[in-house]
């Protein structure tokens, strides 16, 4: 189990990546690496060109927002994420996340970049930055741009950014005005990628009413996915049990599991269904406080 | 298919200075135990899931067969065979010997790799820490009974030791 | 503890284990670690499909690749070795390494690539070709079994190659006149021991012209196997290395002679080291996958008068040593039970799988699963206690040595004192209070219990030998002729020379033979070494002694029997002042003959080697039943807790009382019931060598083969019931399996009582939320 040659890049900084991206047919970002190489041992991935992005260490940063928000440099190291305070007081639902990616070994190298880019269906970075409407920041060789979490997922293993493109920062906003959040997830075992997870977010209005709802979803679909109905269905009632029974019993709507070896779809969606409701009972409990 | 270039690389494994020329696709796993020689870092599943690999690279507890040698240029890495000596292991290797935590042996190097890292940052983790640190590395042999009691042997032994102190 | 300990100096104390120093410090060898100048390294082709014709094997790309040496194909393998050797005498299952005329099944090896480098290797293997014509695959081996169902080895006529059923006891006569009979059915999934090394394998030809065999193997008898197969007396399979994990499944015969054969072609030492998915699509490796079918005759009072067990074993591709799983149980057919009548028979069924290994047991874990469901659910049916109808069938403590149907003879056991020890330290009445106010506040909370027997110390085969060697200066060298997989046999050989011959720990030297080294030894299996190496050394350690007596003797002038042995002293029993030391008696037998009884061989070096108790080697058994010498015994009881909502289930609570006799070592036999533990939990909740309807494993990574953590095995709280077995010098018995032929139905207990409340019951393993999952939404729709 090695992997099949390939070439080598040291970046030396962002340009110098995406240069070096840009100048071959097949490159690949080698982020922590942590989905990666596995997968080059496997040589399930056999790219002529490894681009590698350790060496940008101004990448490595999280740092606050005037708005009460925060920024993460895409080569942050998960584990750094998961002892920041900052992520704790500012985006909490990622801080409960944290844990449950994979082992510390993994997450002392892998990076909230890497993670965000792989976009594996299993990744509750993914789904996490979909609850919190998080944007990516990115640079190729046409330039920067930034792009919304809920536009970034493509499809299985797949984002919209092209070849030469690389995933520089994420732009997590302030929570809205009274709102909690909460993620759960069911693993077969102890770090594990997901038979199915649930990252929400709600608001709510002086009058008790939901003001602002994201559902987003893991090992559901092709991707990362948002469920718009079950949000929609949330907006303008009370939380109550039938408001939470109603958003769990639509979220079907919109999610697409498909069965593999530990689960079937039918068994993930009724994963998703209770997953949601468990969510949203401690979202809204989050929010009253 | 024009062979890939090699790159020479320089390290430290275990305080010991390396100078060595890999090809990109080389595992640290693959140098430390073939090129350099430390074969107390085992392999295991090679897609990062066992732990059998488990070395500590610039302080960090990683698997080595999902870091290329590539990246470690400059890197300061520990092996198992920086750990303790003939006379005088360490406190967690000297536990696995009083509780018999291993039986074939096989995950034990990087199991003891994963127990130093958690205690250096954490000399008293609850138990809550100490399972999800073990956690991470798997063992065939001992359903992990004996490597709990092991840890929690020393981590009573910190305790006492801050208690005095 | 118990009297029996403290009768000896070493026996039964936690003496720290020998092997453990190295281990702790990375200093183990293991075969990954071993290199041989200028050595080449082989990786395969693995068969994309499960089932074809092989046309053609195209290597020329291959061959041309950089650092290439060799490529080997089945076609030359027949040319260069005997087919590998089976289970059961099938002329028309052949078997190579390699597939020859035929793939059949998904991953088998179709040509191997030698190269400098694995990785050059595995850049070859990427350009052979395969030439092949597909045909149905069969991943079912009910459906294999059908006689319209396509031929894996067409000479042979029939996937079914093993077939036996065997009445013992007037079976049809207690099913006519019982009270109740009952029929239930059980799936037992594939898993197996999974050991972290893969099996590694280096060969090379020596100068003087031997072929040289080192491999991560658990089975010296390969040795006398390899002169056959390779056609050359001219063989030494070493036995020096630590193995890391075998449990059973480390044979790994294709992949040895598979490098012999490279190495023989290439002219140059190769290494063959499988890697993880090469291990667990066609390693040879895979546990027991059986449908069983069990008929139940039963008294109104619940007392079981008669078994009726057919099982369909799928052995996968070939039947290397697969069907001996299947007979293994015929040992403990009927468990701990006072039952009359058993019929034991099914059907052994070639299928597109990689081979059976006797893995930790050899089939007597899935046997005592389905023996252990059935007692729960014939209580469910007749409505009395899972405990009390288990208590009412124990063969009972006064009844030992009890003769089973079939034949064998189970040595000593206390299965009720097992089972109430267990009960009064789970504290069971608390655990039921507990169980109901969970119930009532709507959680799923189940209390498990099941027995079980292990067979231990298999004896049939093979004899276990050992040389003692006492050199000049007194030191002890013990060579044993295999090597270990994590046994800590060193520990248990050096404690057991200490303990008899009254040297210390740092005067005994353990090595391991090697395959012309003249130790005729028999494979760690079936639990034996403790039985068998433990009797050897016993044994030898005797004729150490009457040598050392008889020159102390003739030393001190008197006959042997006035020698009284004190520890490493031989002293004169009448004039203790008249004595000699170790010291003295080792450098005299070194020293010049005069100084020596007449006649007497110069120096000290006994070999024995034990053949096993009287009651394996001197007794004919009924055909198809098989007799082990010690019978262990565990009960173990068990918390589970089901999230209704996710179908999670969780294992709170886990307690076991186990008895094997005398204990050796406590921290040895302590971490094997551990151990066993952990394996149970395993294939009972998690582990699935599972194939999709084409015949491609699903499961050949690590992702997907869910091995327990740490976080899944909960604290097991271990106690102890010592019940000596009179076949064994210190009373002691097999030890290493019998958690794990438990465990698994200790657990679906658990589990099931459970979720007994939605009127579900658990009849197969892995036990997987989705089976939860599906069994809640099956019982629910049936209600």
């Amino acid at each position: 189990m090695k992997p099949a040659p390939f070439d080598y890049h040291r970046a030396t900084d962002v340009d110098d990546a995406v240069a070096a991206l840009h100048a071959v047919e097949d490159g690949k970002a080698i982020a922590g690496g942590q989905s990666l190489i596995a997968l080059l041992n496997l040589r399930l991935a056999r790219p002529e060109l490894l681009v590698d992005l350790n060496p940008l260490r101004d990448l490595d940063y999280i740092e606050p927002t005037p708005d009460g928000g925060l920024v993460i440099g895409a080569m942050t190291r998960q584990r750094a994420v998961e002892r920041s305070a900052l992520v704790r007081e500012r985006c909490p639902i990622m801080f409960e996340a944290m844990p449950l990616v994979a082992h510390a070994a993994i997450r002392n190298r892998g990076t909230i970049g890497g993670s965000l880019a792989h976009a594996d269906t299993g990744s509750e970075l993914c789904t996490i930055s979909l609850a919190v409407d998080a944007r990516m920041r990115v640079r190729g060789q046409a330039g920067d741009r930034e792009i919304k979490a809920a536009d970034f997922f493509d499809g299985p293993l797949t984002t919209v950014l092209t070849p030469d493109e690389i995933l520089t920062e994420i732009v997590v906003p302030p929570a809205p005005a009274r709102s909690g959040a909460a993620f759960a997830e069911v693993s077969r075992r102890r770090g594990d990628f997901a038979l199915a997870g649930v990252g929400g977010v709600v608001g709510v209005g002086e009058d008790g009413t939901v003001t602002h709802a994201r559902l987003s979803y893991t090992s559901l679909g092709p991707t990362a996915l948002r469920s718009p109905h079950a949000e929609e269905s949330l907006l303008g009632n009370r939380l109550d049990e039938a408001t939470i029974e109603k958003a769990a019993s639509v979220v079907g709507e919109d999610l697409s599991p498909s069965d593999d070896l530990h689960a079937t779809a039918t068994f993930r969606l009724h994963l998703a269904r209770a997953l949601t409701r468990r969510v949203l009972h401690t979202a809204a409990g989050r929010a009253a406080t | 298919m024009v062979e890939p270039a090699r790159f020479p690389i320089t390290l430290t494994v275990n305080g010991m200075p390396h100078s060595v020329t890999v090809e990109p696709r080389r595992t640290l796993l693959d140098c430390l135990r073939d090129d350099l020689v430390y074969p107390g870092t085992h392999v295991g599943c090679e897609h990062g899931v066992c732990g059998c690999c488990n070395v500590i690279v610039d302080g960090a507890l990683v698997r080595s067969c999902l870091m290329l040698a590539v990246q470690a240029d400059g890197a300061d890495v520990e092996t198992i065979e920086g750990v303790g000596t003939e006379d005088e292991l360490s406190p967690i290797q000297e536990a696995f010997c009083a509780k018999h935590a291993m039986q074939c042996g096989y995950c034990t190097p990087g199991m003891v790799m994963t127990l130093e890292d958690l205690l250096r940052g954490n000399p008293q983790p609850t138990e809550a820490e100490l399972v999800d640190a073990v956690s991470g590395n798997l063992c065939r042999c001992t359903g992990y009974q004996q490597i709990l009691q092991a840890a929690r042997s020393v981590i009573a032994d910190n305790a006492a030791k801050a208690g005095q102190a | 503890m118990t009297g029996t300990r403290s009768r000896y100096r070493y026996v039964g104390r936690p003496m720290p284990v020998i092997e453990d120093r190295r281990f702790v410090r990375g200093r183990g060898r293991y075969i990954n670690d071993l290199a041989m100048p200028a050595m080449l390294h082989l990786a395969v082709v693995p068969a994309p499909v499960a089932h074809a014709r092989l046309l053609g094997v195209d290597a020329a790309e291959a061959l041309a690749s950089p650092g290439v040496v060799a490529v080997l194909t089945g076609a030359d393998l027949v040319e260069m070795m005997e087919p590998v050797p089976q289970e059961l005498a099938l002329p028309e299952v052949i078997w190579y390494p390699l597939a020859v005329d035929k793939i059949r099944y998904a991953g088998e090896w179709v040509a191997a690539v030698v190269a400098t480098s694995r990785a050059a290797a595995e850049d070859a293997v990427e350009l052979v070709v395969i030439d092949f014509d597909e045909l149905e695959p069969l991943v079912d081996p009910r459906r294999a079994m059908r006689p319209d169902a396509a031929l894996l080895h067409e000479a042979q006529g029939t996937n079914v190659v093993w077939n036996e059923r065997h009445t013992w006891g007037d079976v049809d006569g207690e099913f006519a006149s019982a009270d109740h009979v009952y029929e239930y059915s059980y799936r037992w999934n594939r898993h197996s021991g999974v050991p972290l090394e893969t099996f590694g394998a280096i060969a090379q030809v020596d100068q003087t012209g031997i072929l040289e065999i080192w491999a991560s193997h658990q089975n010296p008898d390969i040795q006398q196997e390899a002169v056959r197969v390779m056609r050359t007396p001219k063989v030494k399979v070493h036995m020096d290395i630590d193995i890391g994990g075998s449990y059973g499944s480390k044979r790994g015969r294709k992949q040895m002679y598979l490098t012999a054969a490279a190495a023989i072609r290439a002219r140059r030492p190769v290494k063959f080291m499988e890697d993880r998915i090469e291990n667990m699509q066609a390693g040879d490796g895979h546990g027991p996958d059986r449908y069983y079918t069990v008929k139940v005759a039963a008294s109104a009072e619940g007392m079981v008068r008669a078994l009726d067990i057919d099982v369909i074993e799928d052995l996968g591709a070939y039947c290397g040593r697969g069907p001996r799983q299947i007979t293994k149980p015929t040992s403990a057919v009927v468990g701990p039970y006072r039952i009359p009548a058993v019929r034991y028979g099914g059907y052994g069924v070639l299928t597109c799988k990689t081979n059976q290994v006797p893995f930790r047991g050899a089939g007597q874990s899935p046997h005592n699963f389905a023996i252990e469901r059935t007692m729960d659910l014939l209580a469910r049916d007749l409505g009395i206690d899972r405990v009390e109808l288990r208590l009412r069938n124990y063969i009972q403590p006064e009844q030992f040595p009890y003769e089973i149907p079939g034949g064998a003879i189970y040595d000593s056991g206390n299965y009720p004192g097992a089972a109430e020890l267990a009960i009064k330290q789970a504290r069971f009445e608390d655990l039921l209070a507990e169980q109901a106010e969970a119930r009532a506040a709507g959680r799923l909370y189940g209390i498990g219990t099941a027995g079980g027997i292990e067979p231990g110390g298999a004896a049939a085969e093979h004899g276990e030998g050992v040389r003692i060697e006492v050199d000049a200066t007194g030191h002890v060298v013990a060579t044993i002729g295999f090597q270990s997989a994590g046994q800590a046999h060193e520990s248990m050989v050096t404690q057991l020379v200490c303990e008899e011959l009254g040297v210390e720990i740092e005067d005994v030297i353990v090595q391991r033979g090697h395959g012309l080294g003249g130790i005729y030894a028999g494979a760690p299996t079936g639990s034996r070494m403790t039985q068998m190496l433990g009797t050897s050394i016993y044994q030898c350690a005797k004729k150490v002694r009457a040598k050392l007596t008889a020159i102390a003797a003739f030393t001190l002038e008197v006959e042997p029997d006035e020698i009284e042995i004190d520890g490493t002293t031989y002293r004169v029993a009448a004039d203790p002042a008249k004595a000699m030391t170790w010291k003295q008696l080792a450098k005299t037998a070194y020293g010049p003959r005069l100084k020596n009884p007449p006649g007497m061989e110069p120096g000290i070096v006994e070999l024995n080697v034990y053949a096993g108790p009287d009651i394996v080697t001197k007794r004919k058994l009924t055909t198809g039943a098989k007799q082990f010498p010690t019978y262990a015994f565990d009960f173990h009881v068990v918390v589970a807790e089901v999230d209704p909502d996710t179908c999670e289930i969780t294992l709170r609570k886990y307690l076991v009382v186990h008895d094997c006799g005398t204990v050796l070592n406590p921290l040895v036999v302590d971490g094997f019931v551990y151990g066993g533990i952990g394996h149970g939990i395993g294939g009972a909740m998690y582990e699935n060598f599972a194939y999709d309807e084409n015949g491609q494993l699903l499961a050949v990574s690590f992702m997907d083969y869910l091995m327990p953590t740490a976080a899944e095995v909960p604290t097991v709280e271990l106690h102890e019931q010592c019940t000596p077995t009179p076949l064994h010098p210190y009373g002691a018995k097999g030890a290493a399996e019998g958690a794990y032929m438990t465990a698994p139905a200790a657990i679906a207990s658990a589990i099931e009582d459970a979720v007994a409340p939605l009127g579900v019951r658990i009849t197969e393993v892995p036990i997987t939320p989705q089976l939860i999952f599906d069994s809640m939404m099956a019982a629910r729709s049936n209600a």
